[in-house]
């Protein structure tokens, strides 16, 4: 858990300029296609049922997506980590908000969450069917769990960044602590929270999805082990690449929320 | 009619280890009505500290401060060194923002915007703007909440030399349009003599040193001769004291 806390976010990000190269997703693009084809390769050279190929997996894909089974089982997925989430940001937040104001209370909660995010998913995906049984309260408090100290630890470092000179301006005007909160804190903090949604929901998703592996009905994880148990090599391959698919579609949507909804952010061009 | 009255006011800080600092020496001031009046002093003569307190930012050891507008207490706008607007709100939001008076003021917002040459420029953040641009939108803010005092401290120390002479020109329009009890700190005396009814000199220890009328026609320009002979008049007494303060603090043992 070396990254709970990403880069501050810069205000004022610049352009760097660069000599004129092949665009970034023309070489992302080109290093996918190069993995596909010796995943092709080394397919057909092992020519088994455990090693199917990228189209047939393709076709796989396919067909879950227009069965509607890949809507109703990442609909789940997604609901519960949803709810996890909204459980984490009800706990996180005053808990992070706690920890930038008192440096007792920073000391006080650091080592709890520094244990919380260092737990192994396994050990999490195990208790959550110990405790909570086969069903969706167990993936619920699991994204919750592995969520709370991106959140707490990103808005207590949003707190500790509010600029003194700011509150002392708004106590210049006569701002009411109402007013502070809502115009000086809360944006200051979004941008910290936002860093911490956006690791946090990638790392719960991952420990979510091996919840339900172990203990759900439905959902992503689910599927993988059915595949699995039922020995359907390219329906597991298929499961994880609508997984990937899905995390990446997820994460580029969040990036593109973050640059509108940060755009004070931008320099003067 | 707005007033600040100051009395016998005192402020001491204190070191961890329990020794007081004297920052303000029992400071008497009467600023009444529509008199622009700059605090001027070498540095540590308590020139922010003084205003800080009149703004209630800080507290005071002893004495008396007293803002009030007829039978009522001022409402004061404060202009800062740095601009100090929300990075994440537009130029207009942060007029928005301090307003106490919500009826109309999104006209004196645009009206003041205007006075300072930003009427255009109300829907950019502050990113978007250059450091000059950033403090006129803060002498903007400071205006719009329509202030019975305004209290400003060195707002143009930060600027170029170019920058802030515009910025003085359009600190005495808009002054003279609506006409606000000032209490204007600076260390810049020339940008003082330009701006100010009254120069009130503080010395180091924090008391008020003399108090020298300026009785100038306005608009004041820095290039007029009568201005220009105050300027070297005053900044001829402020050397003397400056090198006064410089011989006391080299008497004072490490």
């Amino acid at each position: 858990m070396s990254t709970l806390v990403a880069a501050r976010p810069s205000v004022g990000r610049s352009k760097s300029r660069r000599p004129a190269s092949a665009p970034r997703w023309l070489v992302s693009s080109g290093a996918l296609v190069v993995a596909v084809l010796a995943w092709g390769i080394a397919s057909a050279v092992v020519d088994d049922n455990i090693a199917p190929g990228p189209l047939e997996v393709l076709e796989r894909v396919v067909d879950i997506t227009v069965s509607g089974a890949a809507l109703d089982n990442f609909a789940s997925s997604i609901v519960k980590i949803l709810a996890g989430f909204g459980l984490a940001m009800l706990a996180g937040l005053p808990i992070g908000f706690a920890m930038g104001r008192s440096r007792f209370l920073s000391s006080y909660f650091s080592m709890p969450l520094f244990v919380l995010g260092n737990v192994p998913g396994l050990t999490y995906a195990v208790f959550g069917l110990v405790i909570f049984g086969v069903g969706a309260t167990g993936p619920i408090v699991v994204s919750a769990l592995v969520a709370v100290p991106f959140v707490a630890i990103n808005v207590a470092e949003g707190v500790r960044s509010v600029d003194g000179k700011l509150l002392r301006m708004c106590q210049a005007f006569g701002r009411s602590p109402a007013d502070v909160v809502r115009h000086v804190y809360l944006p200051a903090i979004t941008a910290f929270v936002f860093v911490g949604v956006r690791y946090g929901f990638a790392m719960a998703w991952k420990v979510e999805a091996l919840t339900e592996v172990f203990g759900a009905r439905d959902g992503v994880g689910f599927m993988i082990r059915r595949a699995y148990q039922e020995f359907q090599v390219a329906d597991m391959l298929a499961w994880t690449t609508l997984f990937v698919v899905a995390m990446v579609l997820i994460e580029r949507g969040l990036a593109a929320l973050e640059s509108r909804l940060f755009a004070w952010r931008k320099d003067l061009a | 009619m707005a007033s600040i009255d100051i009395s016998g006011l005192v402020k001491d800080y204190h070191d961890r280890a329990g020794n007081r600092t004297r920052v303000l020496d029992g400071i008497d001031l009467s600023i009444t009505g529509e008199t622009f009046v700059s605090i001027v002093g070498p540095s540590g003569s308590g020139k922010t500290t003084l205003l800080n307190i009149v703004s209630g930012i800080e507290s005071h050891t002893a004495g008396n401060v007293s803002l009030r507008a007829g039978d009522r207490d001022a409402r004061v706008g404060y202009v800062f060194q740095d601009p100090r607007l929300l990075p994440w709100r537009t130029v207009d939001q942060n007029l928005s923002f301090v307003q106490h008076d919500r009826d109309g003021w999104a006209e004196r917002a645009q009206h003041y915007l205007d006075l300072v040459g930003l009427g255009h420029l109300g829907d950019r953040f502050p990113a978007q703007l250059s450091g000059g641009q950033q403090q006129r939108v803060g002498i903007a803010r400071a205006f719009s909440v329509e202030p019975d005092i305004l209290l400003m401290d060195e707002p143009f120390s930060h600027l170029d030399a170019m920058t802030s002479r515009t910025l003085r020109e359009h600190l005495e329009r808009i002054w003279l349009e609506s006409r606000r009890t000032v209490m204007f700190v600076t260390h810049d005396v020339t940008e003082a003599v330009q701006l100010s009814d009254r120069i009130v000199v503080l010395a180091p220890g924090g008391h008020v040193h003399e108090t020298i009328e300026v009785d100038l026609p306005r608009p004041r320009r820095a290039s007029d001769p009568a201005v220009a002979v105050l300027q070297a008049e005053v900044l001829a007494r402020f050397e003397v004291l400056e090198a006064r303060a410089a011989a006391a603090r080299a008497e004072v043992p490490a």
